[in-house]
């Protein structure tokens, strides 16, 4: 089956969700074990896409993109997704997933460019990304009413450089600040880069806290982060300044208390190359992953004790999305491959391998 | 077991992979398997066992002239240094393996050294009053003390004598800095020894998938120091013009090695490409119906190697615009090499990487 009569096949079955034949039955069973991956992706002649694919290797949808993208964010309610250009980034694609087709290509505000991650207010009506502002060096989180067309509607300061991946618990914002001031790429004040984690008011966007390292750790760059259901982050970082055994690579803040580094024994840290590339919370909560492409690993911590678990190798792997039992991930690789993890055991088995496909950092499970 | 004994053992396929039937498919699991046994018993491991000879020799070397210094103990400590330096240069490229354990790859040698922390470093390390520069000393050091940079600057000063003189424990240091290069050179050789099934026995571990997954890992080792040759070891000190250059920012000017360590790696990448048995990455190539490609690439090391042969090394300080030109064709040069690997990658379905080369 093509592609296109693949795509239009499996619109029908979602238009009729009841129908009553034996085909219907077994694709529904089928979708049930084979959750739907979101991930922008790369070709090896360098074509940027969003790609809709069943973790089983089916692609339902791939939508080509004006440039490489980042961050795919999952607006459920409207069944849309909006996949944020990567940093220095100038547009946002929204995408009916229900549908499969395209809905909107929204540009960026004269003078600002993405960083390449969004987020939903509480309500839904909002689209907040972390932007890149004209005017001075800070960031900024902008508004845009999902409901007037993502129009602007205000924009808040993000409270350090550089900002990256933010994160809703409740009424609050929860902002990786890289602390990277960049020129297109390059990376312009490492020397006196102040990453930041803060915690703002959305409402007020007064910032209800900030977490920082020691100033010995000054140059690990926050920029990944995701959230267990008690609000607590788990936070991926890029170290940018001489490499040493001890950088923080891998942290977590509780709401009121001090940014604490996780555990990552010795020899693993050392292979590591000072990068980790997503940061992923399971659907129970209390696992964590980061992964480290340059390292080739996938780590894990139980949550709720601070204690390492173990890794296991995925060779350039970054993407990571939530399964739907405890401890359970997909992570995606720019080799092509998917897999499905436990944290528990760090068992790796993998589920699709189409080498031409590069999937870029960051994936998310539609289910 | 012995490599000539391995290599017996799986040679019985051989015909299988040269012959028509598999011309223009990815090379075989057992051809990746055949090249990675190759590339880590006969590339890998030999190199790291000669840069930990030469730097236990450097060791010996660098305590005589602490022993008893003169001119003939200081320039066989130099010469030592030089020999020790080059073997490294000859492995430099390979990213993967026991050189990473404990971070050894960049505390080997911590270069380019943007902000001057490793004279920072060595100051603070020359008036250091804790006790011995031991283990434990080098387990919590700044890795800009640890290696071949650190010992260059101390043993390729031209007042040598005077700082002696000057800082009492300076001798100490550079004998002590000698001895963690011979230990960690030491150690990245001997843990080869269980290190090296996770390659050779790659699509049968937990490691690797695939015997290709270890073969790309191997491969970037091939690739990807070409850019690194280029831009850092090159561009870096040219700049944008004769008039901006500066031979200081070369990777080793105080020892005026910077041109050799070039031809060093040079060599090593060719010997990557062309030299394993029985299986070489232009043997793959040729097996894929790739055999102008693979033929171009060796051509281009060898015109790449003779142009390096005709290039003195500078004097540390601004290029003349000649030596200037010069080193921006070899760039030049290194780039058309780099851009023909990067094809032959694709015609051997090998992926370097994505997430891993370029990521946010």
């Amino acid at each position: 089956m093509t592609e296109i009569n693949r795509r239009r096949f499996l619109g029908i079955l979602t238009a009729l969700p009841l129908a009553p034949y034996c085909a219907t039955a077994t694709a529904a069973a089928a979708a049930a074990e084979a959750p739907r991956l979101a991930s922008a992706v790369s070709s090896d002649d360098g074509v940027h896409s969003l790609l809709i694919r069943r973790a089983d290797g089916q692609t339902l949808f791939q939508h080509p993109l004006p440039a490489r993208a980042h961050q795919v964010l999952v607006d459920a309610p409207r069944q849309r997704l909006v996949v944020v250009s990567r940093r220095p980034g100038y547009s946002l694609e929204v995408i009916d997933y229900r549908e499969l087709k395209a809905l909107k290509r929204i540009a960026v505000t004269e003078g600002g460019s993405f960083y390449g991650h969004a987020e939903l207010s509480a309500d839904g009506r909002y689209l907040m990304t972390t932007e890149a502002s004209a005017a001075d060096d800070e960031g900024r989180v902008v508004f845009r009413d999902v409901e007037d067309d993502y129009r602007v509607v205000r924009e808040i300061r993000s409270g350090g450089v550089g900002p990256h991946e933010l994160r809703r618990f409740g009424d609050t914002l929860i902002v990786a600040n890289g602390g990277i001031r960049t020129e297109g790429r390059e990376k312009t004040n490492l020397d006196t880069m102040q990453p930041s984690l803060v915690r703002l008011d959305i409402a007020s966007g007064e910032i209800r806290e900030t977490h920082r390292f020691d100033e010995t750790f000054h140059q690990a760059s926050i920029r990944h982060i995701d959230l267990t259901p008690d609000g607590a982050v788990l936070v991926a970082m890029q170290y940018e300044g001489t490499p040493r055994p001890d950088t923080p690579l891998a942290a977590i803040q509780r709401p009121g208390e001090a940014m604490t580094t996780l555990p990552i024994p010795a020899g693993v840290h050392a292979q590591l190359r000072q990068y980790c590339g997503s940061a992923c919370v399971d659907s129970s909560g209390r696992y964590g992953a980061i992964s480290a492409p340059r390292g080739n690993q996938m780590m894990f911590w139980d949550l709720q004790e601070a204690r390492y678990l173990g890794q296991c190798m995925v060779l350039d792997g970054c993407g990571l999305a939530r399964g739907q039992a405890a401890g359970e991930f997909y992570a995606s690789s720019g080799v092509g491959r998917v897999y499905r993890l436990k944290a528990q055991t760090q068992a790796r088995e993998r589920i699709d391998k189409t080498p031409s496909l590069h999937w870029d950092n960051h994936m998310v499970n539609l289910a | 077991m012995n490599i000539a004994k391995q290599i017996t053992r799986r040679v019985w396929w051989l015909p299988l992979v040269m012959s028509a039937g598999v011309l223009n498919a990815a090379p075989s699991d057992e051809a990746w398997s055949v090249w990675n046994e190759a590339a880590i018993d006969q590339h890998v491991i030999p190199r790291y066992q000669t840069l930990a000879e030469q730097s236990a020799a450097m060791q010996s070397a660098v305590a005589g002239y602490c022993k008893a210094p003169d001119a003939d103990s200081l320039s066989g400590a130099r010469d030592a240094y030089v020999e020790a330096m080059l073997a490294w240069q000859g492995i430099q490229h390979v990213n993967f393996g026991t050189v990473l354990y404990l971070m050894r790859d960049s505390a080997m040698q911590f270069w380019p050294d943007r902000k001057n922390v490793g004279r920072r470093q060595l100051r603070a390390a020359l008036s250091y009053s804790g006790g011995a520069y031991d283990e434990e000393y080098f387990r919590d050091a700044s890795i800009s003390v640890k290696g071949f940079p650190a010992l260059e600057s101390l043993l390729f000063d031209e007042a040598i004598a005077d700082k002696r003189e000057k800082f009492p424990r300076y001798c100490e240091l550079m004998t002590a800095i000698a001895g963690n290069i011979a230990q960690m050179t030491d150690s990245i050789a001997v843990q080869w020894d269980d290190a090296r099934s996770q390659y050779t026995d790659a699509g049968h571990n937990t490691f690797f998938e695939e015997p290709a997954d270890a073969s790309a890992q191997i491969l970037k080792s091939l690739v990807e120091p070409l850019e690194v040759l280029r831009d850092t070891k090159i561009l870096r000190a040219l700049d944008e013009s004769a008039a901006e250059s500066n031979w200081k920012r070369s990777e080793s000017w105080r020892s005026g090695i910077s041109v050799a360590n070039l031809s060093a790696n040079v060599a090593a990448l060719e010997a990557l490409y062309q030299g394993t048995k029985p299986l070489s990455v232009k043997g793959l190539l040729e097996a894929q119906d790739q055999t102008a490609l693979a033929v171009a690439i060796s051509d281009q090391f060898a015109q790449i190697r003779a142009h390096l042969k005709t290039i003195a090394e500078p004097q540390a300080g601004p290029l003349s615009e000649a030596q200037w030109q010069d080193l921006n064709a070899l760039a030049g040069q290194i780039r058309d090499l780099n851009e023909q690997l990067d094809e032959a990658m694709l015609a051997l379905g090998i992926n370097l990487g994505f997430n891993s080369r370029d990521g946010d």
